[in-house]
């Protein structure tokens, strides 16, 4: 057995394992997944939704609206304005009234929003709704329950693709879905490393006591909730918890997006690495952590696979050109030849995978009570199975040369 | 929960990666019977060919050369089948290379006989084909890819009319040992047509001169 062969098997191996561990939690904990704890009283909540110049209109007042007619009894809402002031700032004051108000800080960036609502946050408990997103009515109900144990510290939603029109939006509408079904399963080995800006709630007097939302963190809800969980507070999430946000409409913005979002992880991965290989932070110190990381590596290691026998195959057909000529029945013959699947443990291993694959995109559904609808929805099944780990691949490969860009260059990309 | 889960995880993931392995030993071990078999038909066929070669002295040398010369036809068309299946089942990444290469060893044996038994019909019946021996190496040969581009072609263009051995030089096959050693083979790739010696690397054009100064009845050739 040669060096690439034994490299593959570990490949194989490592990719068995973590897809098979989320298959062990889900049916041992499966009664437990879609049942939230039922909260004995329901204590007043905050709503803060961060604002700014770049949100859309008509999604604000979706926000604003989704808060308003939550499913909860006593619930404020505080729209957070950060940053310069433009017209969308006066579209705000509309909604000012009995349960809203409106506060701003010249402060860019949404952390100091956040930071500056806390200070008006009265409730022991609030919430954040970024300002392109949407409660479902039932939100507040699925979170509110896990407070109830005094070590929680924030609870997460269930996050889905508000509206997919485009192709990308279609592919991060089967993300989210199975990012619902990870983070649920996560959340069971109190792994958790985000709570996202979409409709999470949190408890006040925790983010107060570690300080507020880091104004310098490119993604402060991962760094808070790093924090958290390095002072041994519970993260959890109910994926009864409904929240739509909008998702990147064209390739650019959503390569652009987790750029901010990779090179976040890494920042954070490194501010935190006393975390990694550390039985005091359980499963994400002992293998969440060091498993993220060795993923992006088995990704390389992958596509750099894959990139190598292509540019391969496809110099063996320019030489071909170049050394007889152009000749249709060749090229086709050549074509023929490279579909035969050779009878080897690949072939075994893929058909697994592809078993795998398809049995967590349904529990995916299930887990996010979404429907089948093979029909309606096949382009977003098609493009999600045959294109995604692909984007994956090039959002880090954006995001390694980034990284490299700015430890060259120490400039500092705009987000 | 969380240790028995881990270890749950361990034991189902090891027991798929072990079928895996064993799967891929035995999915490899088939292909290799398989590639066996093939191998012994092709065995089987030469021996035909030479108990046919020796019902010359019997039968008519007409008749006798009509089998003969179908024979080396299809002695060349199995060969040459066999030669893509062996080439694909080389390039493929796999757990067990031992077998593998004492398959090879004997295919190239049979290789060399079926070469034998074609070029005998060839001289008693005046058969219209050629053949080409094509000496490689799968180590440090960059030419060998492009000499291998080549004879894929010609093959391609001429069918039946040329039949190509390609013989593994790294495998230490005695008679392979013993044919470069005849028809002095000092580089890879060399080529012998039709038994004169063509070393390194052979252009498109120079393989066809060589080919048509043979027999100019080619469909390669200019007429």
């Amino acid at each position: 057995m040669n060096l690439d062969t034994t490299l593959t098997l570990g490949v194989v191996f490592f990719m068995l394992y973590s897809s098979i561990l989320f298959l062990v939690i889900y049916v041992d904990r499966k009664g437990s997944i879609r049942k939230d704890p039922a909260p004995k009283n329901k204590p007043p909540v905050t709503i803060v939704v961060p604002v700014y110049q770049g949100d859309k209109k008509e999604l604000i007042e979706k926000a604003v609206r989704s808060c308003l007619e939550l499913d909860y009894p006593q619930k404020d809402v505080i729209i957070s304005w950060n940053g310069p002031r433009n017209d969308n700032y006066d579209f705000c004051k509309k909604f000012e009234g009995k349960c809203v108000n409106l506060i701003s800080t010249e402060k860019p960036g949404k952390a100091a929003g956040m930071n500056n609502a806390l200070r008006y946050i009265k409730t022991e408990f609030f919430c954040c709704l970024d300002g392109d997103s949407v409660f479902s009515k039932a939100a507040l109900n699925a979170m509110i329950g896990y407070f109830e144990n005094p070590k929680v510290s924030a609870v997460t939603s269930a996050m889905r693709v508000y509206n997919p029109k485009t192709l990308i939006q279609k592919v991060q509408w089967m993300e989210y879905l199975f990012a619902i079904y990870l983070r649920k399963l996560m959340s069971f080995l109190d792994g958790i490393y985000v709570v996202p800006g979409p409709g999470s709630a949190y408890r006040t007097k925790i983010v107060n006591e570690l300080g507020g939302f880091d104004e310098n963190n490119l993604t402060e809800d991962m760094e808070i909730a790093f924090r958290m969980q390095n002072k041994g507070y519970k993260i959890e999430n109910s994926a009864n918890a409904y929240v739509e946000t909008s998702a990147p409409e064209h390739l650019w913005q959503l390569i652009r997006q987790r750029m901010r979002w990779y090179v976040g992880f890494f920042d954070n991965f490194v501010k935190y690495r006393f975390f990694v290989l550390n039985p005091k932070y359980g499963s994400l110190g002992m293998y969440i952590l060091p498993m993220s990381v060795l993923w992006v590596f088995v990704l390389f290691y992958t596509f750099g696979k894959l990139f190598s026998n292509a540019a391969e195959g496809l110099s063996y057909g320019i030489r071909t050109l170049m050394l007889t000529g152009f000749n249709p029945d060749l090229i086709w013959m050549q074509f023929l030849e490279s579909l035969h699947v050779q009878p080897t443990f690949m072939a075994w291993f893929l058909a697994v995978f592809v078993v795998i694959g398809i049995t967590v995109m349904f529990l995916s559904l299930w887990v996010s009570g979404e429907k089948v609808a093979i029909k309606k929805r096949y382009v977003h099944y098609a493009v999600y199975f045959s294109a995604y780990s692909f984007l994956v691949f090039i959002f880090w490969a954006a995001a390694v040369t980034y990284l490299v860009a700015r430890k060259v260059t120490k400039a500092r990309l705009k987000w | 929960m969380e240790k028995s889960v881990y270890i749950k995880t361990a034991v189902i993931a090891l027991v798929i990666f072990i079928a895996g392995i064993m799967m891929g030993l035995w999915l490899g071990q088939a292909k290799v019977n398989v590639l066996e078999l093939t191998t012994s038909d092709l065995k089987d066929s030469v021996d035909n060919a030479e108990f046919q070669f020796a019902l010359m002295d019997i039968l008519k040398p007409e008749i006798a050369c009509n089998y003969l010369i179908s024979t080396a036809d299809e002695l060349g068309k199995t060969s040459d089948e066999l030669a893509s299946e062996v080439e694909r089942y080389e390039s493929a990444q796999k757990i067990a290379e031992s077998d593998f290469v004492s398959l090879k060893r004997d295919y190239t044996s049979t290789l060399i006989r079926d070469w034998v038994a074609v070029e005998k019909i060839k001289k008693a019946c005046e058969g219209d084909y050629v053949t080409i021996l094509y000496f490689y190496s799968n180590e440090n040969c960059e030419d060998c890819k492009d000499q291998g581009i080549i004879l894929t072609y010609i093959k391609d263009k001429l069918d039946g009319n040329v039949m190509i051995f390609p013989l593994d030089t790294d495998l230490d096959v005695s008679t392979v040992n013993a044919l470069e050693e005849s028809f002095g083979v000092q580089t890879y790739p060399s080529l012998v047509i039709e038994n004169s010696l063509y070393s390194g690397y052979q252009s498109l054009e120079e393989v066809t001169s060589a080919l048509c100064a043979y027999n100019n009845n080619l469909e390669i050739c200019e007429h």
